[in-house]
């Protein structure tokens, strides 16, 4: 089998197809050209879906059966036009208006952070925060009422993307469980197919928000999550009741209010081996790989130990590697991926042990996706 | 075949990711926003990139009228004429 890595930057997506070896890689070609890519999933029949976006003409889901040709779905995830924004929210992004043209409170889909195909459903996790789903493959998407219309809504925190839904797990045994990561209102779970959700944040490190940058897991294996926030590395063993933290063997520093752990953005799961991986950075106030030497961190044990990874990534970045840049394949042994802030991705055929460069300088690095072939 | 009482409208490039890869349509004239209209009801998918969940055109799309900016202060109930040419462009910023 082979792989196909999908890198999305503001300007569309470099597609790669590596060989069975994975270790050469053959661009297919840079698509959705002037869109924003910004999440990506592939269901069981090879169809893709793509979020895309735009400055001005805002937010859409693309769908491809041959990752050539790109047509944007039937029906797209949107609020209701009475539905009220956040005011912090709309000041900082596409919602706020200085000439007032729109009144100003209405709530927005201005991004697709998440795509998520579980089962027959397609969920899409957006920013302003909320939660929607398709069961008819894109033709019309429902609200999850659970989170869209969450009783302490109007106390969320936008974080410095806004207030976003960046994360959401499913559980492949049981579908009215899902898990979602809101910058940063924390993590939420429905257990009732999203007609409620509660937070679940208990033993997070909090400062005014509860800023979780991202979220993996394998959905057989559902309860066990792992947690890069803004304030450290955690795990849970039950399904977010509780989360402990696991920092050892990680690089940590100082943020901007001096609390000390592990900062950074990405992270990714391999499903065969169990192996959780991540890129920490230098701080809030930095957001760069310590000593500028770019290292991917593995975990074998859950999170008990990580080890550094270091062999052929550079001694010399000082980019960002962000929350939706990294992804695995699923391939024996696994493929792990990510990419940074200066254009660059990176591929390891190997559950890290060896890296490679993609061909090409592409823009800013927001989204790699990765998927057997 | 062109129509006496139709405009033109073109589209700028990225949008033509959502039209099937057709940039120009004909419409019935009217005001701009009924010839707006005119262009959703062809091509629905555009609806979600032209206005947004409050019902406003997005902020920085810009409409000319054979090269005259006609998206000012009066909005769009300002009127177009048959044969006229309508192109939609959007603001430009940033690397």
């Amino acid at each position: 089998m082979s792989a196909i890595v999908i890198a999305g930057t503001p300007k569309g997506a470099m597609i790669y197809r590596s060989d069975p070896s994975r270790e050469r890689w053959e661009v297919l070609g840079f698509r959705l050209e002037g869109w924003g890519v910004t999440s990506t999933t592939r269901d069981a029949s090879g169809r893709t879906y793509a979020a895309v976006n735009h400055a001005v003409y805002g937010a859409t889901v693309m769908v491809s059966e041959d990752l050539e040709r790109w047509d944007q779905l039937e029906a797209q995830p949107r609020y209701r036009p009475e539905e009220r924004g956040n005011p912090d929210h709309n000041r900082m992004l596409g919602g706020g208006d200085p000439l007032g043209v729109y009144k100003g409170d209405a709530r927005f889909v201005d991004q697709i952070w998440k795509l998520q195909v579980a089962g027959d459903t397609l969920y899409a996790g957006v920013s302003e925060a909320g939660v929607f789903r398709s069961d008819d493959r894109g033709k019309s998407w429902q609200p999850l009422p659970g989170l869209n219309d969450h009783p302490n809504r109007p106390n969320w925190i936008p974080g410095a993307g806004g207030l976003c839904l960046h994360s959401l797990l499913t559980d492949a045994r049981d579908p009215n469980r899902i898990w979602v990561g809101i910058s940063s209102a924390g993590v939420f779970r429905s257990d009732d197919g999203g007609q409620s959700f509660h937070q679940k944040d208990a033993g997070v490190s909090r400062d005014e928000g509860v800023c979780v940058h991202s979220l993996v897991h394998d959905p057989e294996d559902a309860d066990r999550i792992f947690r890069q926030d803004h304030r450290g590395w955690y795990r849970s063993d039950d399904g977010a009741e509780s989360w402990i933290l696991i920092e050892n063997g990680l690089p940590q520093s100082t943020l901007g209010d001096e609390h000390r752990c592990v900062f950074g953005f990405a992270s990714a799961l391999d499903r065969r081996s169990g192996n959780v991986f991540a890129v920490p950075l230098t701080s809030d106030s930095f957001r760069y790989p310590h000593g500028g030497r770019l290292r991917a961190y593995r975990t074998r044990d859950r999170g008990e130990n990580w080890e550094e990874l270091s062999r052929g990534l550079p001694d010399d970045c000082y980019a960002a590697v962000l929350r939706g840049a990294m992804a695995s394949d699923g391939l024996d042994p696994g493929g792990i991926y990510f990419g940074d802030t200066s254009g660059c991705v990176y591929a390891s055929p190997d559950l890290g042990e060896h890296w490679a460069r993609l061909p090409g300088t592409l823009p800013r690095v927001v989204h790699v996706g990765a998927y057997a072939l | 075949m062109s129509d006496a009482s139709r405009v033109t409208v073109q589209l700028p490039r990225v949008l033509a990711q959502v039209t099937g890869g057709a940039r120009h349509f004909e419409v019935p004239a009217g005001t701009l926003r009924q010839v707006l209209d005119g262009l959703i009801e062809q091509q629905p998918g555009l609806g979600y990139h032209l206005f947004d969940e409050a019902g406003a055109m997005r902020r920085h799309i810009l409409c000319f009228c054979n090269d005259e900016y006609r998206r000012g202060r009066d909005g769009l109930d300002v009127p177009v004429h048959a044969g006229d040419r309508v192109t939609i462009l959007n603001s430009v910023s940033g690397g």
